[in-house]
């Protein structure tokens, strides 16, 4: 029935078929998560002293949470089987063995979807795992990117890297916007995390570039427990691109990334993502449980945290990308497209934490529910005594594109002074008869009909979205949308 | 009269139960829906505040209390003046015909107390059956209590003239705990409206914990108007259920002005197409008061109507919250729903909390919800003293009539002056 379900399943049979997971499982360490496994992760990252300590900080208090059940976040409007942290291993190392010679080798539907979306031939080798030729490789495109960065004084690099390079950065900036007590995922992941992301860009540069570009083809096999920290000095700005339209299957089925971001003195930070990760058959089973906690802070005046986000992939998505308004004049924004379908779950939202004067804040959040999937808003603004003049609008709309499936908001908000102006609204409905009954009169079938509106009711937010992502965002929305109407 | 004075906040209330029982006997109809609500009450206890429909309301200084159970007294009551109504006085939760006005009731129409019609199959059938004490820990506690309370009943195809006036007079002169229950059912065709208010003869801290059930027969039409004036050291939680058959119109109207504590839990099921539900509220509360509202509509059929709309004005410390909640059941189609919640802040002091929340599981609705708070239009302000009225008057004249938008909503039209009065005592 669903084609594009279908094929998803496919290639994730086929990767056993290549018998890849049996080459990932020698560079598995054993299942289970005690202080032996933290300290054999830190030692295979080589980690310095003090980040052992913050892993072994954090796994105590992760610990505690995890005696403790009632300790277990269970609010979201999610349904899913108890995890079994002990049926997980916390750490492989990133396969570095081709799984395919050429891509003739390729399932021919990837194949398909990879052009429908418009990914360039080299780009689709790397993700769908062909080996690429060395002379054409992304990692001398990257290496001309990293020069033009560093000329800057702009750091890019993973995780590890940073650590090793620049730790008294690291070390100053990490855990400070999400520290590990912050909730269950976030400790497990100050834990357990393998790698990720570090961006630095110092006071008044503008990054000349989408710090996405090549970040994309690099990001593969990262791991399971991302961590992406990005600084922004004051007067800087930049704009960052994680994840990829393109389907992934992954041999992990839980995802506990953090996200955090620091923007001082007049700073602005874009961060957007496209989450495509394996949302299971259509009976839910094997999909992704996308665990997330991002959060930035608007640390000086005038600074700016944009969150964009398009989410149409994992069983399970569980992600509030927040904002704390600290600094005066500082602005925080979330737009938000969340698509739904098959027995896919989402409970997605933001937080506007409105601290310093004159702030504000909009959020703009489209859901789309198809199948039997249920799809939530949950959202949160709050103003603080002291932030006089705050100013927050919200719009969520809901779109329901099937019988059996759910749309929900629910929304807190939390005025405590009253200078703030807080307005929100939110509505639930199906695609208009009447919009439908118009294109289809003008000869346009049903399914083009259906995409026609639900890129336009989207519109608004992919416009967000840095241009070739905009695109190519569209376009797997339309992908998704194939099989899942009528 | 038992004393309520053991360590754990739930114990007390287990062991008050038993002396209770044992000192005023058991009448046999209610007491298995009184211990079964024990039982539950003794599972669940009180609500914490990580209970998320709790989480902007802690009730544990009032319940920490030593409270007495309410006793028998005597009392009269005038009602309202300039309202025709038929008047139904209960003193701390018993009906007391003798207080009462209820001769010139219309034929069909009854207004009864429940010791007296316990078993009756009427009260057997409804009672305690939309209430839900299996989740709500004050309404498990109303039940378990439950001796006495008001039985309601308009029969089939019968029109109330005027409304009924439920006045529940309270007169204490130590701490206690009232817990007053009513059941209200309008066979199909019937119509009613009902107002409810309390007045305090006491001076010090009170709970009152009160539940009501309505059931709305098929083309049946109810109107419930709560009316709440509360002084500092009055509490109420109140807990309304209502269960609307087919083509039913129920409208609710709540009016808190002030109290310590105050819960007003509304919940309406409407099991059968075309049902029209009606929710207006205004909540107005200045000193250390505290206002939730915390409403529910469960559209378990299709082609129905719901409509919310709240406002509230917060001064001095006082808070607000807003707790609204739409769930619209899979096949429920063609449901139109709104929520709308607007609150004023007046101090730098005042909080609004505020949580409409809306869950769907039908494709064909249209619902939304909208929540504003901030404070008054500088623009209107302005415009007003430009036209030479004082800033306080004029302050006054757009609060009065952002209240008025939900006075004006109140069906019994005769009750708006006396409503006006009250807001503007607030705004004063």
């Amino acid at each position: 029935m669903n084609t594009d379900t279908q094929y998803l399943h496919e290639v994730a049979e086929s990767d056993y078929e290549h018998g890849w997971s049996t080459d990932i499982v020698s560079d598995t360490i054993p299942k289970g998560l005690n202080e032996d496994v933290i300290r054999l992760i830190s030692s295979k990252k080589n980690d310095p002293d003090w980040m052992l300590e913050n892993r072994l900080r954090a796994f105590r208090h992760w610990e505690k949470l995890a005696a403790d059940t009632d300790k277990y976040p269970r609010w979201a409007h999610l349904q899913y089987p108890e995890i079994n942290f002990d049926e997980i291993s916390y750490y492989s190392a990133p396969g570095s063995k081709p799984r395919y010679e050429s891509l003739d080798e390729v399932d021919p539907e990837l194949i398909k979807t990879f052009e429908a979306l418009g990914i360039p031939l080299e780009e689709q080798k790397v993700l769908a795992g062909v080996a690429v030729d060395a002379v054409i490789d992304s990692v001398s495109v990257a290496t001309t990117f990293k020069e033009e960065l560093a000329k800057l004084g702009i750091i890019f690099c993973s995780f590890t890297e940073a650590i090793e390079n620049h730790g008294d950065l690291v070390r100053k900036h990490m855990g400070s916007v999400v520290p590990h007590t912050d909730n269950f995922y976030a400790a497990l992941n100050a834990a357990v995390f393998s790698d990720g992301s570090f961006c630095y860009i110092p006071p008044g540069v503008r990054c000349p570039m989408e710090l996405s570009t090549y970040f994309r083809i690099n990001q593969a096999g990262t791991g399971q427990f991302e961590r992406t920290l990005i600084v922004a000095e004051e007067g800087s700005y930049v704009s960052y691109l994680e994840g990829c339209t393109a389907p992934r299957r992954d041999e992990h089925q839980l995802h506990a990334a953090v996200v955090e971001i620091i923007a001082h003195k007049d700073a602005e930070v874009k961060y957007s993502t496209i989450q495509n990760w394996y949302p299971g058959d259509n009976e839910g089973k094997g999909g992704v449980f996308n665990f997330v906690t991002k959060r930035g802070i608007c640390e000086g005046t005038g600074s700016k945290i944009s969150w964009t986000q398009l989410e149409t992939g994992s069983a399970i998505t569980w992600k509030y990308p927040s904002v704390i308004l600290k600094g005066d004049h500082s602005i925080g924004e979330f737009y938000s497209v969340a698509f739904t379908k098959g027995r896919q779950q989402a409970d997605t939202g933001t937080k506007m934490l409105h601290i310093g004067r004159n702030t504000s804040s909009s959020i703009i959040s489209k859901g789309i529910s198809a199948g039997r999937s249920n799809n939530s808003y949950r959202g949160l603004v709050r103003i603080n005594k002291g932030a006089e003049n705050a100013r927050n609008f919200t719009q969520c709309d809901s779109m329901l594109l099937g019988d059996r499936c759910g749309a929900h908001t629910f929304p807190y908000l939390e005025i405590q002074n009253p200078t703030a102006q807080v307005e929100h609204e939110a509505t639930t409905s199906k695609v208009g008869e009447d919009q439908m009954f118009y294109c289809q009169q003008r000869g346009i079938s049903e399914q083009d009909a259906i995409k026609l509106l639900v890129s336009g009711f989207c519109q608004e937010i992919l416009a967000k979205l840095p241009m070739e992502f905009a695109v190519e965002a569209r376009k797997l929305l339309a992908i998704e949308l194939e099989g899942s109407v009528g | 009269m038992a004393e309520l004075i053991d360590h754990r906040v739930e114990d007390r209330f287990l062991a008050a139960y038993e002396r209770y029982q044992s000192l005023n006997g058991t009448s046999e109809p209610l007491s298995d829906l009184s211990k079964k609500a024990i039982e539950r009450f003794a599972e669940i206890g009180f609500p914490a505040r990580k209970n998320e429909s709790w989480k902007y309301t802690n009730i544990t200084p009032i319940i920490g209390r030593t409270y007495q159970m309410a006793s028998t007294a005597r009392a009269a009551t005038k009602g309202i003046a300039g309202l025709t109504t038929h008047v139904a006085v209960f003193i701390n939760g018993r009906f007391t015909p003798e207080a009462s006005q209820l001769d010139q009731l219309p034929p069909g129409v009854s207004v009864k107390s429940l010791s007296a019609t316990a078993e009756h199959e009427l009260v057997q059938t409804h009672l305690g059956n939309y209430a839900d004490y299996t989740d709500e820990s004050f309404t498990a506690l109303n039940t378990a209590f439950l001796k006495d309370g008001a039985v309601i009943s308009i029969e089939s195809g019968c029109k109330l003239d005027h409304p009924v006036h439920i006045i529940h007079i309270v007169a204490n002169d130590e701490a206690t705990i009232v817990q007053p229950r009513t059941l209200i059912h309008a066979a199909d065709h019937a119509s009613a409206q009902i107002i409810q208010s309390t007045e305090f003869r006491g001076s010090t801290s009170l709970l009152m914990n009160a539940v009501t059930e309505i059931y709305v027969g098929n083309e049946a039409h109810v109107d419930f108007l709560d009316l709440q004036v509360g002084t500092p050291h009055v509490s109420r939680i109140t807990n309304l259920s209502v269960y609307q058959k087919s083509q039913s119109k129920f409208e609710s109207d709540v009016f808190t002005f002030g109290g310590e504590l105050t819960r007003n839990n509304l919940s309406i099921l409407a099991d059968g197409e075309n049902c029209e539900s009606l929710l207006h509220g205004l909540f107005m509360a200045r000193g250390n008061s505290h206002i939730d509202n915390n409403t529910f509509v469960d559209h378990a059929k299709p082609n129905c109507y719901s409509s919310e709309y709240y406002k509230g004005i917060l001064d001095h410390q006082s808070v607000g919250v807003f707790n609204g909640k739409v769930l619209v059941r899979e096949d429920a189609q063609l449901i139109n729903a709104y929520q709308t919640n607007r609150s004023i802040l007046l101090s730098d002091t005042a909080r609004m909390y505020s949580k409409p929340a809306l869950e769907i599981y039908a494709d064909d609705v249209k619902c939304s919800h909208g929540a504003t708070t901030g404070q008054l239009d500088k623009d209107g302000l302005f415009y007003l003293r430009s036209r030479g009225i004082p800033e306080e008057e004029a302050r006054r004249l757009m609060l009065t009539s952002f209240a008025g938008d939900i006075i004006e909503k109140a069906p019994v039209a005769s009750l708006h002056e006396l409503l006006y009065d009250h807001v503007e005592c607030m705004l004063r």
